[in-house]
């Protein structure tokens, strides 16, 4: 009888596995994302989160950094940001485009959590078009939440802020 | 007559009522441990992001062999200037120092000018010294993928990703060819074998809240008692309301 429950335990855990891994969901491939951004993407460059403005880095992102280097791509007038942030429990992947200091696209590229994949949707992202950075480092645009998407949410936000200061700092 | 008839309806509707009485208590009494059980696990799921439940690791060794998950422990690691890398699904260890940074199963680790480059079959991980992530390259940052070697060449760094590929910086990348020193694991020794341990499989607290609540825990048949309780707890609600309205008619 106990191994028995004990097979159906391993079961079910390899379908969780099985299912987990199936959860990463690419909605749109990086190089495509600086494709649309750029047509022929530049090189990439990096961003030092130098100790000046780690501070401002952990304030937006209410934890500190996980790196200490930013890759973004630039022409000189717009900057491209692929970002990572959790969500609950996974990275979420999140691309934006910033031209003269406010947003200009933002995309999901990779999406790994069970819940709350509604944020991939153009309805949501078009809120963050347009918005800037304010003085107290958040968004000058009102982002309408997604009910039972709320941490999702709130990692974009944390990324359309990140993304816009970042932009800030590699036009100094 | 007629008024006999009316005396023995009224006598069985009395014993009726008895009995669903009695039906109701002892229900309430065989629900009530679990209707305690699935608050309180249902209250610690509605709140598990600001407990942070997803993020607990669980370890212990009993109930990872009641979920069935077997200790696979790494035996081997990557070695480079002296110093250990041990890493699985679970995390990765430089030195037996929790490296804070997701990467998959290392496939090796070379050090050149203060840093170390950790690949995976599609992500490459900077790090200083210290441990401290410089940065995570995922595949828009790499050349090619899945990367099968990692190694050196002249203080350069050089993956295999079909073709070879070397970089100084990890940002900018050419195509290499020439002799490389490859990168290869190696038996762990006795105390990175030991550090080792807290790598073995490990479950959120979440999950393990959640098979509680649903039943899964106790394996197949778990959902199907909480099915029955269910069913019970169904069964009050209509003896309750039996019993609300018959008392409320008199």
């Amino acid at each position: 009888m106990k191994n028995r429950l004990r097979a159906a335990c391993l079961t079910y855990w390899v379908f969780l596995c099985v299912y987990a891994q199936a959860d990463e969901q690419v909605y749109l491939a990086p190089e495509v994302f600086l494709a649309e951004a750029f047509g022929t993407p530049p090189p990439p460059t990096v961003l030092w989160i130098t100790a000046a403005i780690q501070p401002d880095v952990e304030k937006i992102l209410g934890h500190p950094p996980s790196k200490l280097r930013q890759r973004y791509w630039s022409d000189g007038i717009k900057t491209a940001w692929i970002l990572d942030e959790i969500g609950k429990e996974e990275f979420i992947t999140a691309g934006f485009i910033i031209n003269n200091d406010h947003i200009e696209k933002a995309r999901v590229l990779v999406y790994r959590e069970s819940r709350g994949g509604e944020v991939r949707y153009a309805a949501f992202l078009k809120q963050f078009e347009g918005a800037q950075l304010s003085d107290q480092r958040r968004l000058t645009k009102r982002i309408d939440g997604i009910s039972g998407a709320t941490l999702s949410v709130w990692a974009m936000d944390r990324m359309a802020r990140l993304a816009l200061y970042f932009h800030r700092q590699a036009q100094k | 007559m007629t008024a006999s008839k009316s005396h023995d309806a009224r006598h069985r509707r009395r014993t009726i009522g008895a009995t669903l009485h009695r039906v109701h208590r002892w229900m309430g009494v065989v629900v009530s441990l679990f209707v305690v059980f699935l608050v309180l696990t249902g209250w610690a799921l509605n709140h598990a992001g600001t407990l942070d439940l997803g993020r607990i690791s669980v370890r212990t060794p009993w109930i990872a062999a009641w979920y069935g998950l077997r200790g696979e422990v790494p035996a081997t690691g990557h070695a480079a200037s002296g110093r250990w890398l041990i890493g699985n699904e679970e995390g990765l260890l430089l030195d037996g120092k929790r490296i804070d940074a997701k990467l998959g199963a290392p496939i090796g680790m070379v050090s050149a000018k203060g840093q170390f480059y950790i690949a995976s079959r599609d992500q490459l991980l900077i790090l200083y010294s210290g441990g401290q992530v410089i940065e995570r390259l995922n595949s828009a940052d790499l050349p090619g993928r899945p990367i099968t070697r990692i190694g050196l060449a002249q203080e350069k760094i050089v993956l295999q990703a079909g073709a070879a590929f070397a970089t100084s910086d990890g940002v900018s990348w050419s195509p290499y060819q020439g002799e490389v020193t490859w990168a290869t694991s190696q038996p762990l020794p006795a105390d990175q074998l030991k550090a080792a341990q807290i790598l073995a499989p490990s479950l959120s607290l979440e999950r393990i809240v959640q098979d509680l609540h649903s039943g899964r825990v106790f394996g197949r048949y778990g959902p199907l008692l909480m099915d029955a309780v269910g069913l019970i707890f169904l069964l009050l609600a209509a003896s309750g309301l039996w019993m609300f309205f018959r008392h409320r008619r008199r």
